[in-house]
């Protein structure tokens, strides 16, 4: 059970439970509304239990390395360190953006989002504080030349300041 | 020797008296000098009804107290209900410098009692509204060379629709008090692919606006391959609906029923057909206010579209862009769009049913 | 003749030229960012030619839908992040070019291909328009159907050795491709009643959020520059050269661009991966496609220019855009006063000669301008990744933000981004979501209509037939393809095991 239950897995698990919703949703909807949406996702559904039993069953494992894939079907996956660190590392990057919607929610898009250029560039690129700050005007100055000629909107925050910072 | 508060305070005095008796006056004047006026369009760029403010925009611009920059917000989405929304919900001042712009796609879900609508017309001030026509047409092919030989035609006819909720209430409804066999094909977007629908001979009747009718289906009536039947008709100053000024030589709507049935329309079908012609055509864009606006507002804004309209320039757009058709500013759209508002419960229920009964469709 | 003369006249006037050229450098300047080009770029622009001349206002309207395919292919062979509306198959060769350090080959080729491509187009629709409206016309629901599944029909020749991980892939596409409202009903679904889901997940949120976000998040974790090789490689001149070495590709696609492109409403979505199907399937060694074959950069990109001139016949003749960026261009037009349909064929025609050979030019324009300043552009590929990411989740949350300009398109953008960041670990290919995305709504219509208005008759139509035959064809062939694949691979490791 432990061997099953890998991220990936779980992933194909996500998907079935997708389309199950999908087919449950749809039972209720208008007939003409209906069919698609219906139709499709338990088509859907039936290939998504077969995937993850093929996968069980390691019958594709083989094959299943984009490195593999005569005719490219996506874009290749490799990675030179653990899955582990990629895990973290991802998480990580959410984290951060997360952080910075969070900011963006409170002190509107344009303050956050040069804030978050000057802060990235000083702490994860490791820039000099002149650099940083640069970088973080420029960002403020493309979004304040985007909404000055071209009429573009962003993001207001709980604290409103004035343009162009918020 | 007066001493300095001796010699100042009459002038005080005589500066407070006329700002208390001023400070009214400036509002009353309701001048928007320096100002910028947001008028919001529930449509995306360039569609129908962006085209129409952008013509109109810098006509207010000319005509309003101060000369105010009139700029067009895009709020698509929902098919015009987001917009209507955010303007029932967000926009509240008194000071009118927001204004929204409405089009059937708007009064339509309001009419039919849509959950998702939260804006409400009858609360609104009209500023002006802009009517425009219809006209339906017919594949000869059927044998059908006018709309009296309408009567009686009994080959299943099939119409290009974007869905039994949309504008297309007008022209389905109209069909089936005729006595007509339409099957209707959703799924349609557009009015424009219903008339390459017509072309292809997917559908064989179909209706256009006029100006797209002038455009588009008059080279195919001199090339014979369509035959005008009937204008949904216009309003007139009374409020009634008589033949489209810009194909006068078709009959409106309640005269091909007379042609059909031998007496004029009436009863819940026909109430709702025109409530519904009135929202989707009669009246079919209009400029609003909102609920709290300061009547001088409302007044100044009503006298410039009158202004507006009567602009020999703007004329000659009305001609070329907007159909031709008499611009309606002030009371005369507010009396027009009551035909709307006045729908009765039970007309409305009809409706619905309607759509229930032929289109196994709910309004939610 | 006198009408392609009299409209000669017109495009060599320096008012109409400049202003040509105006459009192109907007165009590209806006159609530069990801997220921003295509579609999204000229709503952006659209209101400036509000108020102008008409005349005047045509040529940069023009400009600026010309170079919109063109534009797109920045982002696309830079990062992988596909265009809203043309270079969406160029990121299958194109990015990973770039990864190998051959950024500027890739976008040389891709201009050099873009150009001659668009020429090729405006001269085969030259020919065309007198016989324009009758083949528009023969294209009814069922075809446009059919059509659909034929796009639908290259994840198969995608998905190489997977084809369930394809279905499924172009599943997920399709999912969130009926997320909204339905096309006949007013029945919203899978919206959970959020009212931002009611028109479903916009274009620009689904290509970022699926690509974009994950290629970064990656190079992040990587902490490497866009191209794994420290210094830039071949040159934008290896580039163009590749290009006329594959001269025959560039005219094949343009041809299936300009044809493609004209059929309404829905030729734009498909053309370029269907070009992109096209050529490896008639490509004997296939093996390098999806891993930086120049060959899947010039199919696509010759094939997308071509395809803006075609998506001009059903627009001007018919009212009817080819494409989303046509749509836009149509609302152009009405702002300009100029309503297009029948019309135009006797009235007008001289109006949408100068809109072809404007293309032309501006193709030849915007393709210049571009392998001008793909050089500079691709020194960013060496840069390390750290100082250009944030400027990156700038623009692309910029960007989305345009959709709907709503919170709900940031966490949209957010979602999908997880969503694609774990697609493209657990190998569950994400061209095959697009392009189900894309075309889940015509599919959808199309069928409708098709059932509503002939039962099941439709599928007796001689153009349903054709294009079924065509499609089985190519499914076949891929599939014997991949038994060949197999058995050969097979052969290696049993001549490798003795």
């Amino acid at each position: 059970m432990k061997r099953f239950l890998t991220l990936k897995n779980l992933f194909s698990l996500f998907l079935i439970a997708w389309f199950a919703y999908g087919v449950y949703e749809a039972r209720e909807y208008a007939f003409l509304a209906k069919i698609f949406p219906f139709y499709i996702s338990l088509v859907l559904l039936i290939f998504a239990v077969i995937s993850i039993i093929l996968e069980v069953r390691s019958v594709i494992d083989k094959a299943d390395d984009l490195h593999d894939a005569s005719a490219g079907a996506d874009l290749s996956v490799d990675w030179d360190m653990p899955m582990s660190v990629v895990w973290r590392r991802f998480g990580l990057y959410i984290g951060i953006i997360l952080a910075v919607y969070a900011s963006i929610f409170l002190i509107g898009y344009p303050l956050a989002m040069s804030l978050f250029i000057c802060l990235f560039y000083r702490m994860i690129a490791k820039a000099k504080w002149i650099a940083s700050i640069v970088a973080g005007c420029a960002g403020l100055g493309f979004l304040a030349l985007a909404s000055h000629v071209l009429g573009m909107d962003w993001p207001v925050g709980l604290i409103q300041l004035p343009w162009p910072f918020g | 020797m007066k001493s300095p508060m001796k010699k100042w305070f009459p002038i005080f005095l005589a500066v407070v008296c006329t700002l208390i008796l001023g400070a009214p006056a400036v509002q009353a004047n309701a001048d928007f000098s320096g100002e910028q006026i947001t008028w919001i369009i529930p449509f995306k760029v360039g569609g129908g009804s962006d085209v129409w403010s952008r013509l109109y925009a810098p006509f207010f611009k000319k005509y309003l107290p101060g000369n105010p920059i009139v700029a067009v917000k895009n709020m698509p989405g929902g098919g015009s209900i987001t917009g209507g929304n955010h303007f029932a919900q967000r926009v509240r001042k008194a000071d009118g410098l927001t204004v929204f712009g409405s089009s059937g796609s708007t009064s339509f879900p309001y009419l039919l009692g849509n959950s998702k609508v939260k804006y409400d017309f009858s609360k609104y001030h009209i500023v002006f509204a802009s009517p425009t026509g219809g006209v339906a047409y017919i594949n000869p092919k059927l044998g059908v060379k006018s709309a009296a030989d309408l009567k009686g035609l009994e080959d299943e006819l099939a119409y290009a629709s974007q869905g039994a909720t949309s504008l297309d209430i007008v022209p389905l409804l109209a069909f089936d008090m005729l006595g007509l066999n339409v099957k209707a094909i959703f799924g349609y977007k557009g009015r424009g692919s219903g008339r390459v629908a017509f072309e292809q001979g997917e559908v064989n009747i179909d209706y256009q606006t006029t100006t797209a009718y002038i455009k588009n289906v008059r080279p195919l009536v001199d090339q014979g391959v369509a035959v005008p039947l009937m204008t949904w008709g216009v309003l007139d100053d009374a409020g009634k609906i008589v033949r489209d000024p810009v194909e006068p030589d078709l009959p409106c709507f309640p005269e091909v029923y007379e042609m059909v049935h031998g007496k004029k329309p009436s009863g819940q079908a026909w109430n709702a057909w025109k409530a519904f012609m009135v929202a989707g055509f009669g009246v079919q864009k209009a400029m609003w206010l909102p609920e709290k606006t300061n009547p001088e507002i409302v007044t100044a804004y009503r006298d410039a579209a009158a202004k507006v309209v009567a602009d020999a320039e703007f004329q000659e757009i009305v001609k070329k862009s907007l159909g031709g058709y008499t611009q309606l500013p002030g009371e005369q759209a507010r009396k027009a769009f009551e035909q709307v508002l006045s729908v009765s419960a039970e007309d409305k229920a009809w409706v619905l049913n309607w759509i229930k009964e032929k289109y196994d469709v709910e309004v939610k | 003749m006198e009408a392609f003369l009299q409209s000669l006249t017109v495009l060599l006037t320096p008012s109409h030229l400049l202003l040509l050229v105006a459009g192109v450098l907007l165009g590209l300047c806006v159609g530069i960012l990801p997220g921003l080009g295509g579609i999204v770029g000229m709503t952006i622009l659209l209101p400036v030619i509000y108020g102008m001349d008409p005349h005047n206002a045509f040529a940069l309207l023009i400009g600026m839908v010309a170079v919109i395919p063109t534009s797109d292919t920045f982002p696309s062979v830079m990062m992988g992040i596909p265009g809203s509306s043309a270079s969406q198959a160029t990121i299958m060769d194109g990015y990973p070019l770039a990864r190998k350090g051959e950024a500027a080959r890739a976008l040389g080729s891709a201009f050099t291909a873009s150009l001659i491509g668009g020429l090729i187009g405006a001269a085969v629709l030259t020919l065309i328009i007198p016989i324009a409206r009758p083949l528009v016309l023969a294209f009814g629901s069922p075809e446009l159907f059919m059509l659909a599944v034929l796009g639908m029909s290259m994840v198969g020749v995608l998905s190489g050795n997977q084809p369930i991980k394809g279905i499924i892939g172009a599943g997920i596409g399709l999912m969130l491709g009926a997320m909204g409202d339905a096309p006949a009903v007013t029945e919203y679904r899978y919206t959970f009643g959020i009212d931002y889901l009611m028109d479903g997940v916009s274009l620009v949120i689904v290509g970022l959020g699926l690509f974009a976000f994950p290629e970064i998040i990656d190079l992040l974790i990587k902490g490497r520059p866009i191209s794994e090789k420290a210094e830039l490689g071949k040159g934008w001149l290896d580039g163009v050269k590749d290009t006329i070495r594959h001269k025959f590709i560039v005219l094949r696609c343009s041809i299936i661009g300009v044809v493609i492109g004209f059929i309404p409403g829905l030729g734009g979505s498909v053309v370029d991966w269907i070009a992109y199907g096209h050529v490896i399937q008639t490509s004997k060694d296939r093996e390098r496609f999806g891993k930086g074959d120049i060959r899947g950069v010039i199919a696509p990109e010759s094939a997308n220019n071509a395809k803006e001139g075609g998506g001009l016949i059903p627009t001007f003749l018919f009212g009817i855009p080819g494409s989303g960026s046509m749509a836009v261009f149509l609302g152009g037009l009405l702002i300009l006063g100029i309503q297009p349909g029948p019309s135009m064929v006797t009235e007008n025609v001289d109006l949408l000669y100068t809109a072809i050979w404007s293309l032309a030019l501006a193709n030849i324009v915007g393709a210049g301008m571009a392998l001008i300043l793909s050089k500079p552009i691709t020194k960013l590929t060496v840069v390390p990744f750290n100082y250009l990411a944030p400027f990156m989740i700038l623009i692309i949350t910029f960007a989305c933000y345009q959709a709907t300009y709503s919170w709900g398109d940031l966490i949209a953008l957010l979602l999908m981004g997880i969503l694609g960041w774990l697609m493209k670990q657990f190998g569950w290919p994400r061209p095959a979501a697009l392009i189900g995305f894309v075309l889940a709504g015509n599919l959808e219509q199309y069928l409708f209509i098709s059932v509503q208005r002939y039962g099941m008759g439709w599928l007796a139509r001689p153009g349903v037939i054709v294009m079924a035959v065509i499609i089985v064809a190519s499914l076949s062939a891929s599939i014997v393809y991949q038994r060949k694949l197999q058995s050969a691979g097979e052969t290696v490791k049993e001549t490798v095991k003795e």
